[in-house]
């Protein structure tokens, strides 16, 4: 496997805040790696300081190639307040190719509306995105991130408040990405149980510490139960593996 | 009725007066955008002091004006928000400071205290083909800076942390909007005061907000509706012989209830 990057003994946090320690691992091309760990653990800032938004306190972090993140943050984040249209928040990431006094190009256009429609929704290109279900905003943000044309997919939290159908629509896309475009992917959640059956690799995060990464045959319920410190149970069913509280 | 423009000094105030409305309510989406209204409202009173500052020391008031509001400005652009004192709580310790020394230097000081009242509502009537030569270099340096890197600015300052996965320069982007912010109100203070800065910053963009739902709308809205009221407010004013900057303030919040009801009936 091809190393895209690699964290040696990082320290990562905010100012005098430090929210990891000690943190070595690396990721490969080609991976779906899911973030798993409660609320507050450390899950974004392992994100932003991966992509180079946050500066590592100790440690370093070695890249081993160019490496274009494609980022979907927590859409709540976002204000609803302005009118953008879907296309136009689209192709806001296409801002660094467009030259300064003319308008985007006939490509940035062509790569917005291939990033709608490989996510299914060129139909509300037009829409105003803050008219959109929770599904059709994190869609949108989707394809806003591949129209980039990333290495990497980054995703927070994708599948925060949506219903079940959403959260499943969202998951199949991410990994229909992954497996047609061997795009690797980083997606964050606190939610082990929606992610389990989707990501190949897990990195987990619980009381300010990191556990490493787990490939999905190592997972069991004595190391769940032992990181989280509660009574976890993994079953496996239909080739499904669900996880019991 | 339009006896007005006939004098030119009425002419001269207009024309500055339009370029100072137009100037502030085209900065004014982004100040909306970014949600920074009230640096805008630090940033002008900073600039009345200025004004008073080179009034007293016997400069022009331009230079001092322009100086303090463009220092000011990388101030806030510097300050983190991830400080111990939030940036908003210096935001008002500055506007305060700035607002009480401005007082105290126009209630001591013979040669500012005939500007009192022109610090807060500014006096258009009152302008030279100098401040109108100054108004226009200065909207044209803004003007170029805010078309080159408009949409990396709209993207900055709608989400600013997959701008920066984007490779958009972040700080240079913050760097251009607050010294765009420190010359349009130090342009503007001089002559219009600090309630016609501020009004003009907030009110044209928040009712094409009301009105219409495209950005390039709100922006082309926003400047129309400067434009109507700025004239309008001039032919009032000289009509019924009332201060020009208050009447035109009044005519913003006019606009922006005919906005609501607009808003209410149809969304364009």
């Amino acid at each position: 496997m091809e190393k895209l990057l690699e964290l040696e003994h990082a320290q990562l946090g905010y100012r005098k805040i430090t929210v990891l320690n000690d943190v070595s691992l690396s990721i490969n091309k080609g991976d779906f790696l899911g973030i798993i760990g409660p609320n507050g653990t450390g899950k974004t800032t392992f994100l932003k300081s991966v992509m180079g938004l946050l500066k590592l306190k100790k440690g370093k972090i070695i890249k081993h190639t160019d490496i274009k993140f494609g980022y979907c943050m927590q859409r709540d984040f976002l204000s609803n307040v302005f009118p953008f249209t879907v296309v136009e928040i689209v192709l806001m990431m296409r801002t660094r190719y467009s030259k300064p006094f003319h308008g985007y190009t006939n490509n940035d256009r062509q790569a917005a509306i291939r990033s709608l429609r490989y996510c299914g929704i060129e139909h509300l290109a037009n829409s105003r995105f803050y008219n959109l279900s929770g599904g059709q905003q994190q869609r949108v943000l989707i394809a806003r991130a591949l129209s980039l044309e990333p290495d990497v997919l980054v995703l927070d939290e994708p599948t925060i408040d949506l219903d079940v159908k959403g959260k499943k629509e969202i998951l199949y896309l991410i990994l229909k990405l992954h497996r047609e475009y061997q795009l690797t992917v980083l997606l964050a959640s606190h939610e082990l149980n929606q992610v389990i059956n989707y990501a190949d690799k897990f990195l987990f995060f619980a009381d300010s510490r990191c556990f490493g990464i787990y490939h999905k045959k190592e997972l069991s319920s004595e190391i769940l139960s032992k990181i989280f410190g509660i009574d976890i149970e993994i079953c496996h069913f239909n080739n499904k593996q669900l996880v019991i509280l | 009725m339009f006896n007005f423009w006939h004098e030119p000094f009425l002419r001269i105030g207009l024309a500055v007066g339009l370029i100072s409305g137009l100037l502030c309510s085209l900065i004014g989406f982004f100040v909306i955008l970014k949600r920074v209204v009230f640096i805008g409202l630090a940033i002008s009173q900073i600039a009345g002091l200025g004004v008073v500052l080179g009034l007293m020391v016997g400069i022009n008031p331009y230079i001092s004006s322009f100086i303090l509001s463009v220092v000011i400005s990388i101030f806030f652009w510097l300050y983190n928000t991830e400080r111990d004192i939030p940036r908003d709580t210096v935001v008002a310790f500055i506007y305060l400071i700035s607002a009480g020394l401005t007082t105290i230097l126009i209630a001591k000081n013979p040669r500012v205290e005939i500007y009192g009242f022109n610090v807060a509502a500014g006096n258009l009537l009152y302008v030279t083909t100098g401040d109108l030569f100054v108004s226009l270099l200065g909207s044209v340096f803004v003007l170029l800076l805010f078309l080159y890197f408009f949409r990396a600015l709209v993207f900055i300052s709608y989400d600013r942390e997959t701008a920066l996965t984007s490779g958009i320069k972040g700080a240079f982007s913050d760097f251009l909007f607050y010294l765009m912010l420190g010359i349009i109100v130090s342009i503007s203070m001089r002559i219009s005061g600090l309630l016609f800065v501020f009004a003009s910053l907030i009110i044209p963009p928040m009712t094409a907000f009301k009105i219409f739902t495209s950005v390039n709308r709100i922006i082309i809205g926003s400047l129309f509706i400067s434009g109507i009221s700025v004239i309008s407010g001039f032919w009032l004013s000289y009509t019924f012989d009332l201060p020009t900057s208050p009447l035109i303030i009044c005519i913003y919040g006019l606009f922006f209830v005919i906005g609501l009801v607009i808003n209410k009936i149809c969304i364009c």
